[in-house]
């Protein structure tokens, strides 16, 4: 048995890698791995929460529910870098500031 | 007592001859209708004859209804009823009415056989019949009318035709402003006609004029004396207006600017004779102390439209002062109460008076001819067509129109075995007979006198002599020579009134007219034969004016003859014009001009509200910009410039979202520790 504030341990460490990542990285390959890596984190804990839960692998299931959304929202989110690759000519987060307002 | 005493009168069912007479009526309204819509769109001649064959169609049923009548048959029948108020309108038929009838479908007709000739190539022809016709079927309205509210709006009608037809050639200014002078002298006269209706209609409840009669024979209705005054001065006036009486006879000698045939149509039938023929049917209306105002204003306006005429140069307007006065005459008979020696003389004066104008037009006609044709080879003679001092020498080469005039121009001047001494003779014989009217009746013998002079002084100049024109332009001798006789359209309207001023037409007695057959059941004409020395004495009164007027004529000085300040003054209208602008215009003109100063000054208080309440809006414009506005925009202000501040701190870049987003998300979440412990 493993004790469970491992897995939170594993757990905050990928969420800290994901979240710099996130934070750090330009490319925004890079940032959408980051957040993949957030997701992971979640569904650790998730997993490690549901400890001797046996009859009904409630964590286990949300992390599966966690994959889906996560290839779902993958897609999403490739395919929203190749539009914007063809209209601003660039994947770097540096040069889009189309959010500025003024 | 309680005015406004409606009495409802009652319905009589009509006559065959009513629908006859209606029909009358209502014929040239529809040629008036058909005519003045069709426009132009048909020709000349179709229109001509369209009008001309409508109207003889009515004379004929003129003559059926005439001849059929014997005792007066009235018909009358429910116009409008507003609330318990029934407006009724009646047509009576009696000899009276039926006899004018024939007497204007005769002119009528005449005058448009005439026309089709005379107005053939005139201007503004498609207009010209239509407006006769309405001006026709406003008259035979005035004829066969019972109500005197009916009366009224056809006598409105016949003002406005006239006013159509005086203004023919309106391109003419001076056309233009006598029919606007005509239109406003009348309707300054038919304010009295409104204002007498309505006194009638208060009083007597009622303007069916067979009730009225019985009402005042009977008197049983009571009516203040002050209002029976009015109501008969009223009446009064409004007729001096449309027949021209003095002072409101100055209208028609402008309104000579019409065409030819109108005038005769105007003089004759309709227009002058609408209001004789007011009186006689209103003459029970008519107060005994209203008499004598009637009887002097006819005199008044005999003799002084007579002296007019003495030293007139336009051959139309002599005639019309002619009208002038013998309508005076007409006045001062039914003054005296005479009102059949009236009708007699308007019937008799219908037909000569048509005679005299279409003659005198033929004449006319040629002379225009005359000038168009000089203009054709090119030479533009700037005359006056109408002038007599350029006429002359028509008696050789227009027959016709001669023998026409001289017929017609005895019987105005009145020579025996013509129609205009009999009925003369009439008028001057009722006012002899009363002894308070021998001014009057001396002013009217003095006028049978100056009606001689003028006449044949016309008659010299128009028709005998040389013809001056040729004298003065040598470049018409040509047209002179091809001066021939007007086309018979012409002619046969000349030929026929010319036989009706014969007095076998009216009376075989040629001295005495107590049987005027044509009018069948004879009016009682009082005072025929008074005395055998008034035929003498106006007989030799004319004599001695025609020969005056022959030895005068050929003497007189046609050019520059010296003007006397008495002629100016006359050939001023007497000043009537000027007495109208001082007593009407000039006051009216002060009223307004002070009344545009109060104006003013009420201006001047309605700017100063305006300009204070400017003033105001301005404070409070300046107090809303700066004061409320200052501090709405002050707060937006504040709000922007925090937001601005917290936004300059992102820059559109998504990490730095993300990371302004974990930062809050923890500060949370330390403060949600906090809380718990």
């Amino acid at each position: 048995m493993i004790p469970i504030t491992l897995y939170f341990i594993v757990g905050a460490v990928l969420f800290a890698i994901g979240t710099t990542i996130v934070l750090v990285r330009r490319n925004v390959l890079f940032v959408l791995m980051g957040i993949e890596l957030i997701l992971n984190a979640a569904s650790i804990n998730f997993v490690g929460a549901s400890q001797g839960d046996y009859i009904k692998l409630s964590g286990q299931m949300m992390t599966l529910l966690i994959i889906v959304i996560a290839a779902c929202e993958a897609v999403v989110a490739l395919a929203i870098i190749m539009v914007l690759f063809k209209k601003a000519g660039s994947v770097d987060l540096m040069e889009l500031k189309k959010l500025k307002e003024f | 007592m309680n005015p406004l005493q409606h009495t409802d009168p009652m319905l009589l069912p009509a006559h065959f001859l009513h629908s006859v007479a209606l029909t009358i009526f209502f014929l040239p309204v529809l040629t008036f209708v058909i005519l003045f819509f069709t426009g132009k769109h048909i020709s000349t001649s179709w229109r001509s004859w369209l009008a001309t064959s409508v109207v003889g169609l009515m004379f004929i049923l003129s003559l059926y209804v005439h001849l059929s009548v014997d005792v007066p048959i009235i018909a009358r029948w429910s116009w409008f009823s507003m609330g318990t108020l029934h407006m009724t309108s009646g047509m009576v038929l009696s000899s009276f009415t039926t006899s004018m009838l024939v007497v204007v479908t005769a002119i009528a007709l005449m005058v448009h056989l005439y026309s089709m000739e005379y107005m053939k190539d005139r201007r503004n022809h498609s207009k010209f019949f239509p407006y006769l016709a309405l001006f026709i079927s406003a008259m035979i309205g005035i004829i066969l009318s019972d109500s005197l509210f009916n009366i009224f709006i056809f006598w409105e009608l016949v003002g406005l035709a006239s006013y159509l037809l005086i203004g023919f050639w309106y391109q003419k200014k001076e056309a233009a402003a006598a029919a606007k002078k005509a239109f406003l002298y009348n309707k300054a006269a038919d304010t009295a006609f409104v204002i007498a209706l309505g006194l009638i209609f208060t009083y007597y409840g009622t303007t069916e004029l067979t009730l009225l009669r019985t009402l005042i024979s009977s008197s049983s209705i009571l009516v203040p004396t002050g209002i029976a005054i009015s109501i008969a001065v009223l009446l009064v006036l409004s007729t001096f207006g449309k027949s021209a009486q003095f002072p409101f006879y100055v209208w028609l000698p402008d309104a000579m600017e019409g065409p030819t045939p109108v005038s005769a149509l105007l003089h004759a039938a309709t227009m002058v004779a609408a209001g004789i023929l007011v009186l006689i049917k209103c003459d029970f209306l008519l107060v005994e102390q209203m008499r004598w105002v009637l009887v002097w204003t006819g005199a008044i306006t005999a003799l002084l439209a007579a002296i007019q005429a003495i030293r007139c140069y336009d051959s139309k307007k002599i005639l019309a002062f002619s009208t002038v006065s013998q309508i005076g005459y007409m006045m001062m008979a039914i003054g005296t109460g005479n009102t059949s020696a009236a009708y007699f003389h308007l019937g008799t004066h219908a037909f000569f008076k048509a005679g005299l104008f279409l003659s005198v037009g033929a004449v006319i006609h040629t002379m225009h001819h005359i000038q168009q044709n000089s203009f054709k080879n090119k030479i533009y003679l700037e005359v006056d067509t109408l002038d007599i001092r350029l006429m002359g020498g028509f008696r050789k080469t227009m027959p016709i129109a001669f023998y026409a005039y001289v017929a017609c121009y005895a019987a105005l001047i009145g020579i025996p075995f013509f129609t205009g001494f009999l009925s003369k003779e009439t008028i001057l014989a009722s006012l002899l007979q009363n002894p308070t009217y021998s001014i009057p009746f001396g002013m009217a013998l003095t006028t049978v006198g100056i009606t001689a002079y003028y006449m044949t002084r016309q008659l010299y100049w128009m028709f005998l002599g040389d013809f001056r024109l040729a004298a003065l332009y040598p470049s018409c001798k040509e047209e002179q020579r091809k001066i021939k006789e007007n086309h018979w359209l012409i002619n046969i309207p000349l030929i026929v009134l010319a036989c009706t001023t014969l007095s076998f037409f009216v009376s075989f007695h040629p001295f005495h007219a107590s049987d005027i057959h044509w009018m069948k059941a004879p009016l009682p004409i009082v005072g025929g034969s008074t005395s055998i020395y008034l035929p003498i004495a106006s007989i030799s009164i004319t004599l001695i004016g025609v020969l005056l007027a022959w030895s005068m004529a050929s003497k007189e000085q046609l050019y520059n003859w010296k003007q006397y300040w008495f002629w100016t003054f006359v050939q001023q209208n007497y000043g009537i014009e000027k007495a109208v602008q001082f007593v009407f215009i000039i006051p009216s003109f002060l009223i307004a001009r002070g009344l545009t100063y109060l104006d003013k000054i009420i201006d001047m208080w309605v700017n100063a509200q305006a300009y204070l309440a400017v003033l105001l809006a301005h404070i409070v414009y300046a107090i809303d910009r700066f004061l409320i506005e200052g501090v709405l925009k002050g707060i937006v202000f504040l709000i922007r410039i925090v937001g601005s501040s917290f936004r300059s701190l992102i820059q559109g870049q998504v990490q730095s979202y993300i990371s302004t987003t974990l930062i809050v998300l923890a500060l949370m979440f330390w403060w949600y520790l906090r809380q718990l412990h």
